[in-house]
């Protein structure tokens, strides 16, 4: 897929919406915490910026094409960056004691790997033509 | 005179214009009225001898008829060449000379035909071949001639080339009506204007008519002159015996295009009977395969398309990477799979792009066009015209006529689709000149036709071959000939370029790879002008922005492949590989069988260069241009249709050609004949089904019944039915 910026966008929040609530829920029902949640929501909000520096980088590549490899190293660039913000205290509703770097990689690596999987292939099940619209849900002809 | 006059007896009408309710007599009849000679016939007296159409025939009447019928007709040559495309020839009085010479009246990409192949002569109504003592012979209804009579209807072959043999009434001759009086005397007058009068018979003597002039021509056939008309009436085919079959959903063409239409019509609810698609191979992809097979692409070679691109499946999911790893997996090579899932990974960053093999994908196609049911949507024939009918619809006229039998059908649908794919077979000038001009297609040819000799001959003898053009089909040129030097090493390669390539494209931030005089890309089009950014920004662009953006995104590029790379690195290093630049002025045998270009050599400042060799071979590729497509050419005549920047057909950003619009019918196109449009990457399988998208979606907004729209749910128990091998 050769996504664009609001098809980045688009694709982010009905996924975290979706599969990443799911086993959000699972996490805060388990764990009894609702910590979990306002990570995602932060997943979400920094996600919106990210997309915007991805596309940039995108635009030096001839094909605009972002390969597999590197939405792999977007999660653990993304996932790192969350961890040290949350460690430093620097995000409100999210003091730094209450996430344990244990139960944060397993919750942000499962929200992330059930994502990347879903859309290599599974979501085109659901939506044949998001691919040909760089990754809207709306598409926009 | 006054008094012939006067007993004249008025009868048979009306050469007349297509779609108005006269009766009359056409060229269709000829046929049968050649048949009815001699039924009768007594003692040489002229009688009444058979009765046609209410009409009793005279001998002289019938003579009469004949004469004037075929010295008002205009004939034409009309065939379909398995690699050429369609081939017409409009045939003039006196000589027309076939065959590949330059005096020809058409020239044949075949290598079958001699330069000098037949001669049809036509004089009057009468029209006749003559072979030329041709090395292949000439053919009249599958029997070699050396001369025959030719008749409406007649196949002739040349070479791999069939054609049949169509007669045209010349435009000022159409309204004329013959008037005989019962001695047998015959004259032609002009038509009346009230199309009554021709139906008025003068009873008092009743010599020779009895009866109120005949209905129709012969059965089964769309005269020439009804498509003539913008408008054809449905009912008046049926008439005259066409079979007239109306469903949903036309499309035209059968290849890859038209299937990705119709298997995403299927998937979208759409059942197998509301669709007709017209074309001429038993398979999809099989015009394709011949291409590909030509070009140097056997079926376990990888073609240049995405894992994503899948024509057997519209959900790309699961793609056929995937599919390669877990048929590697199951056959235990485990080496494979890890490579195949490598490449999807990185591809293109790290490692080189995955390509799936060619056989692979026939065969998914194979399976898919059983799972939906082709072979019942699919009706054979070659479409002639597509026109308006009286009724409200899209009517497409085709020709299923078979080496006895002419005979035309016609599909009349409130949709149609038009996926006809290239019409012919590109050749650059100067290799096109030397063709004809020495009669020679063994050592000067295009890639895609058929050239094994080439290969048969480097083997046994070796030789120098000539390349041009530096795209994707060069480098599968080069990978076949690197090959065939392990059977004979005395082969070498010229690459011949007009100037050197400096730098690869730019646009915007980013630039396209360069090495060794090859420029690089994956896919023939950067990825994102398939559903990325380049496809948002290409289907907002205007006209003249769109021919820019298809030139910073284009020109001649092939696959960053690590074996092709090293096989040039070799040979060069190796000294059988190598490149010449400059301008060729021209091409001329030597007296030893081989091939001069005459070249200016640009880069020695104009000084000229000649370079001997045993092979030319062109990979620059194929033309789309409409005017190489009779049915196109018509149609854009016929309707007034606009083009494009580029020429081609214009089409709205949802590929309707929206000039044929009419009331709630409507048309719409996809693959080559689009380029210049909305969308860059209109020539590859997910180009097609993008086009297929939406143009299946513009359907649906005009008729929102007929067809369900594939999300969601919906789309998922579709995609479960595919998984499952279960038809739609």
């Amino acid at each position: 897929m050769t996504p664009t910026l609001v098809g980045r966008w688009q694709t982010r929040l009905a996924l975290l919406a979706t599969i990443g609530l799911l086993i959000t829920v699972i996490f805060v029902l388990g764990l009894r915490s609702d910590v979990f949640l306002r990570v995602l929501v932060y997943v979400a909000v920094f996600g919106f910026v990210w997309d915007v520096i991805y596309i940039l980088i995108q635009r030096f590549r001839w094909d605009r094409d972002w390969p597999a490899a590197f939405q792999v190293l977007n999660g653990i660039t993304e996932g790192v960056f969350l961890y040290a913000v949350i460690a430093l205290g620097l995000l409100p509703f999210l003091p730094a004691r209450d996430v344990a770097p244990g139960v944060f990689l397993a919750h942000y690596g499962l929200v992330w790997l059930a994502i990347f999987l879903w859309t290599q292939g599974p979501m085109r099940a659901f939506f044949p033509f998001w691919r040909f619209h760089g990754g809207r849900i709306t598409p926009r002809t | 005179m006054t008094a012939i006059a006067a007993r004249a007896l008025t009868m048979l009408l009306s050469f007349r214009r297509s779609g108005l309710s006269r009766p009359g007599v056409t060229i269709g009849d000829l046929p049968i009225l050649m048949g009815t000679k001699g039924i009768g016939r007594s003692g040489g007296r002229q009688t009444a001898t058979a009765i046609w159409r209410g009409v009793i025939l005279t001998n002289a009447l019938r003579g009469a008829i004949l004469a004037e019928l075929k010295a008002t007709t205009r004939y034409r040559l009309h065939g379909m060449h398995h690699v050429t495309g369609e081939v017409d020839v409009v045939l003039e009085q006196g000589e027309n000379l076939l065959g590949r010479d330059p005096a020809a009246v058409a020239t044949f990409d075949d290598p079958q035909v001699s330069r000098r192949h037949a001669l049809i002569t036509v004089r009057g109504g009468v029209v006749e071949v003559r072979d030329l003592d041709s090395a292949n012979g000439t053919y009249v209804n599958g029997e070699r001639v050396m001369a025959a009579e030719l008749r409406e209807g007649d196949r002739l072959r040349i070479g791999d080339l069939t054609l049949e043999l169509i007669g045209r009434l010349l435009g000022d001759r159409r309204q004329t009506q013959i008037v005989t009086s019962a001695d047998g005397a015959v004259m032609v007058v002009p038509l009346p204007r009230d199309p009554n009068a021709t139906r008025v018979v003068d009873d008092g003597v009743s010599a020779g008519v009895v009866a109120a002039p005949p209905p129709a021509p012969a059965r089964g056939v769309v005269p020439d002159e009804w498509l003539d008309s913008d408008v054809i009436s449905e009912e008046r085919l049926r008439s005259i015996g066409v079979d007239v079959q109306t469903c949903g959903f036309a499309g035209i063409g059968g290849g890859m295009g038209s299937f990705v239409w119709a298997d995403l019509l299927r998937v979208s609810g759409v059942p197998a009977e509301a669709i007709a698609v017209i074309g001429n191979e038993e398979r999809p992809y099989g015009r394709y395969e011949r291409l590909c097979r030509n070009s140097q692409i056997p079926p376990h070679e990888r073609l240049r398309s995405n894992s994503d691109s899948c024509p057997d499946n519209v959900w790309g999911f699961p793609a056929y990477a995937p599919r390669e790893i877990w048929r590697a997996i199951r056959g235990g090579d485990l080496r494979l799979a890890g490579r195949l899932l490598w490449q999807i990974f990185g591809e293109p960053a790290l490692v080189q792009t995955y390509t799936p093999r060619s056989g692979d994908v026939f065969r998914a196609v194979d399976r898919e066009a059983a799972r939906i049911g082709w072979p019942a949507i699919v009706r054979f024939g070659r479409a002639r015209a597509i026109r308006r009918s009286a009724e409200g619809r899209l009517l497409v006229i085709a020709s299923a006529s078979d080496e006895q039998h002419r005979r035309h059908y016609a599909i009349s649908a409130p949709f149609i689709h038009l996926a006809v794919g290239y019409p012919s077979l590109q050749l650059l000038p100067d290799l096109a000149e030397y063709r004809e001009a020495f009669d020679d297609r063994t050592r000067v040819v295009n890639a895609y036709e058929q050239h094994d000799h080439i290969y048969e001959q480097l083997r046994a003898k070796g030789g120098t071959v000539v390349l041009r053009g530096r795209g994707i089909v060069a480098s599968r040129i080069i990978q076949k000939l690197y090959e065939e030097r392990h059977n004979n090493p005395k082969i070498a390669i010229v690459h011949l370029h007009r100037s050197r390539l400096t730098g690869g494209h730019t646009y915007g931030s980013s630039k396209r790879e360069v090495d060794a005089e090859f420029e690089f890309q994956p896919f023939n089009w950067p990825k994102g002008c398939w559903t990325g950014e380049q496809r948002a920004t290409m289907e907002r662009a205007d006209p003249e922005e769109r021919k820019q953006l298809l030139e910073a995104w284009g020109g001649t590029t092939t696959a960053d492949r690590r074996d092709w790379r090293r096989m040039v690195q070799e040979g060069l290093r190796e000294g059988w590989y190598r490149s010449e630049y400059g301008v060729v002025k021209e091409l001329a045998p030597t007296p030893d069988g081989r091939v001069t270009s005459r070249i200016s050599n640009t880069l020695a400042g104009g000084g000229t260069l000649e370079l001997v060799a045993d092979f030319v071979i062109d990979c620059t590729g194929l033309i789309a241009s409409p005017e190489r497509s009779p049915l196109l050419h018509d149609l854009i005549d016929r309707y007034a249709l606009t083009r494009n920047a580029l020429g081609r057909l214009q089409v709205a950003n949802d590929f309707e050609v929206t000039g044929m619009r009419h009331g709630s019918t409507r048309m719409y196109a996809s693959g080559a004949i689009t380029l210049g449009g909305p969308h860059a990457a209109v020539d590859s399988f997910l180009g097609l089904q993008y086009a297929a998208y939406r143009a299946v979606e513009g359907m649906r907004l005009a008729d929102p019944a007929r067809i369900r729209t594939l999300n969601g749910w919906y789309s998922f128990v579709q995609w479960s039915r595919w998984a499952r091998g279960k038809a739609p």
